[in-house]
């Protein structure tokens, strides 16, 4: 069966596209109204929310990104996965139930226009869906960048794809994810999401298992060679450090809840009790799918250090690297389109948020105007943002890689205080919101581009989402409260 | 007064920074490339794709009470961020007590658990080739995957078991049903006038 590797992950990997492909045609016959492209009209079950939920907080990053930090720095790289159990715990305390009860009274489809209903100011609703466009770009650049060089090697091991283009990789990619996204929108968004969920966690479970054998004693012999290698990559902290980590720990965990792709899944439940079950469900299946990060990061570094595998030389590769050489081609075919579900999961959110806010939120908060048929201007505009995000990440190159790292951390400066905390606090008003976007973005801006290292290489991105809450809660009680309609003020209190 | 809580939190934490950023460390304490070179930059790569982190003793001793410090104020945060989402207006009074009672053991054991982690972390530093175990890993990094990562569940099992009585209790799903329909007819009444 080795010979045929290359067409078993290909035959997978078409498999997917062609169940994505069918979803989109299935979900447009669902798809009547801007409420159901955006919002998949509020009327989704757990069971598909919870995926949504989590398949969007585990992007491509997770697949990837995450066990090539294993492969490099050990253990610190840990930090960001255990980070989300508490950071979904804060995510649902907080907003839950809130942003379900507020999104039905007044029916709002983004989470600018629930901005803009909190501090009943078009304003400052406006100026969340402006500060998320250039966010959506540079992820959804990302994301279409990540799945375009992943199919790029993957179609250079067979025989008659060999010849094929890194353009036409970007063309192919593009097309299924835009596909689906204007045919069904939200609605074809989340059941993919659902299906890209359940391949997620069959995968990542496969590879625990492969992981686990691939020396004959287990994790506890890698975890041994490693330590022999160098200690610190094995214990807590890893090879960062402590100070490291607990600002890595900081960021992801309070900065899930500031996530708009995922935060924007809590308003499509059918009903407002449904996060009881949401918050369990959605943990349970992150977890589950974290697992490949963990598995594939400590085998990878074990075999590297103890010389049973040659140095990778990128530590991208730790994930293609494994299960080219230790998983059996199913395995790998599952894995590879469990790879192509992570990054579509995010990049479809994206999309859909992206062009909620073009053409439904800034239109309506900026300059008080409805868009005349609305639906077929969101469908034109996702193929705009999609081919827009291409065009930047194919022009673009390794700055794409560098902004997108700035993604989760600039999210949570936007959206932590604002939402997050708005939604809770009556007390909050509109100018601590504003001023404190525009102070972390400040902070933020200046730290990244001026390449300014904090000490102990103190996350940035932490830093700055300080001093953002920091400006919300002081501005806040500096002036006085706004006046905003009783019966959101009443919800803010149920 | 009833944002003492808050600033306080807020205080700490900044104190916990500025306590951070004025603690001096050894130049390799944030890892360094590993000491073999066929590792640290193997043929191809453009830059070091491997670390090491050295001797744990020498990179964390100076900072290890400041992290430990920035590591409880955080997770005290998180608690009560935690327990400030659960305020409801019709929240139940009868068991309120001993709800809270849960959360706050949850909370002091998400506490512990870091505090553990820690302590045995540098329990090890004696013998850094051979550390305890606990299951397939060093019993610190154990404890990171059971202990940070596994203790929330605590606070989930809270949400699941108490969500009618604190978080979404039947009064406030009522008075929101209320509210959405004043809304509906409220609209309806500004369509007929205009």
């Amino acid at each position: 069966m080795e010979e045929y590797r290359s067409y078993i992950v290909f035959g997978c990997i078409l498999a997917y596209m062609v169940m994505c492909i069918a979803v989109g045609l299935w979900a447009m016959r669902r798809t009547k109204d801007t409420s159901d492209f955006f919002m998949a009209g509020r009327h989704l079950g757990v069971l598909v929310t919870s995926a949504a939920v989590f398949a969007s907080t585990m992007s491509g990053f997770g697949f990837v990104g995450g066990p090539g930090i294993a492969y490099k720095h050990g253990t610190s790289s840990f930090w960001m996965m255990i980070s989300i159990s508490v950071g979904m715990c804060i995510m649902f305390f907080l907003l839950g139930k809130r942003l379900r009860l507020l999104a039905g009274l007044t029916n709002s489809l983004s989470v600018p226009e629930i901005v803009a209903s909190r501090y009943k100011s078009n304003r400052t609703g406006g100026l969340m869906a402006i500060a998320l466009l250039p966010g959506v770009l540079i992820y959804l650049a990302v994301q279409i960048k990540a799945m375009a060089v992943v199919l790029f090697d993957l179609l250079q091991d067979l025989s008659w794809t060999s010849s094929i283009s890194i353009e036409w990789c970007f063309f192919i990619c593009c097309s299924v994810l835009v596909f689906y996204c204007v045919t069904g929108g939200m609605v074809a968004s989340v059941y993919t999401d659902f299906i890209q969920g359940i391949i997620m966690i069959g995968a990542a479970l496969l590879v625990f298992y492969a992981a686990m054998t691939t020396l004959d004693g287990g994790f506890t012999e890698m975890a041994q060679i490693i330590t022999q290698d160098d200690p610190e990559a094995m214990q807590p902290w890893g090879t960062m450090g402590m100070i490291s980590c607990l600002s890595i720990y900081f960021i992801m965990a309070f900065g899930v809840c500031g996530q708009p792709h995922v935060i924007s899944k809590l308003m499509m439940t059918k009903k407002p009790e449904d996060s009881r079950h949401l918050l369990p469900l959605s943990l349970g299946g992150f977890i589950l799918s974290a697992v490949l990060w963990v598995s594939i990061g400590i085998t990878m570094r074990a075999v590297v250090v103890g010389d049973f595998h040659l140095p990778l030389a990128n530590a991208d590769e730790a994930s293609s690297a494994f299960l080219t050489q230790y998983a059996h081609p199913l395995l790998a075919g599952v894995v590879f389109a469990g790879l192509f579900a992570a990054i579509m999961s995010t990049a479809d959110s994206f999309l859909n948020i992206g062009a909620a806010a073009i053409v439904h939120d800034l239109p309506k908060l900026l300059f008080n105007r409805q868009i005349k048929r609305e639906l077929m201007w969101a469908r034109i505009m996702t193929v705009i943002i999609a081919v827009g995000a291409a065009l930047i990440a194919y022009f673009a190159e390794d700055t794409v890689a560098m902004l997108g790292v700035m993604g989760w951390s600039a999210f949570a400066i936007a959206f932590v205080p604002t939402v997050a905390l708005g939604l809770n606090w009556r007390r909050a008003n509109r100018l601590g919101a504003e001023l404190s976007v525009l102070a972390g973005f400040g902070v933020y801006g200046i730290l990244f581009f001026k390449g300014i290292e904090l000490p102990f290489k103190f996350h940035p991105g932490a830093f700055s989402l300080l001093v953002t809450v920091t400006v919300f809660f002081m501005v806040s009680l500096a002036t006085p409260p706004d006046d905003i309609d009783k019966d959101v003020e009443e919800l803010l209190e149920l | 007064m009833k944002y003492a809580p808050v600033i306080a939190v807020l205080a700490l934490l900044w104190l916990a920074v500025f306590w951070i950023f004025t603690t001096d460390h050894p130049p390799d304490a944030l890892g360094y490339p590993h000491v073999r070179a066929e590792l640290a930059q193997p043929e191809g790569a453009t830059k070091t794709m491997m670390f090491q982190g050295g001797i744990g003793r020498d990179r964390h001793i100076q900072v290890s009470l400041a992290g430990m410090f920035f590591g409880i104020v955080t997770l005290t945060g998180f608690s009560l961020l935690i327990a400030w989402g659960c305020r409801s207006r019709h929240a139940s009074q009868e068991i309120a007590a001993f709800f809270w009672n849960l959360m706050v053991m949850v909370a002091i054991v998400l506490v512990g658990a870091f505090l553990t982690m820690c302590t045995v972390y540098q329990s090890s530093w004696d013998r850094p080739f051979e550390p305890h175990y606990l299951g397939p890993f060093p019993f610190g990094t154990t404890l990171m995957f059971l202990g940070i990562c596994g203790v929330p569940v605590g606070f989930i099992v809270l949400y699941v078991l108490f969500y009618r009585e604190f978080i979404l209790p039947t009064r406030s799903l009522a008075r929101f049903n209320e509210l959405v329909a004043a809304r509906e007819s409220a609209a309806e009444k500004d369509d007929v006038i205009a």
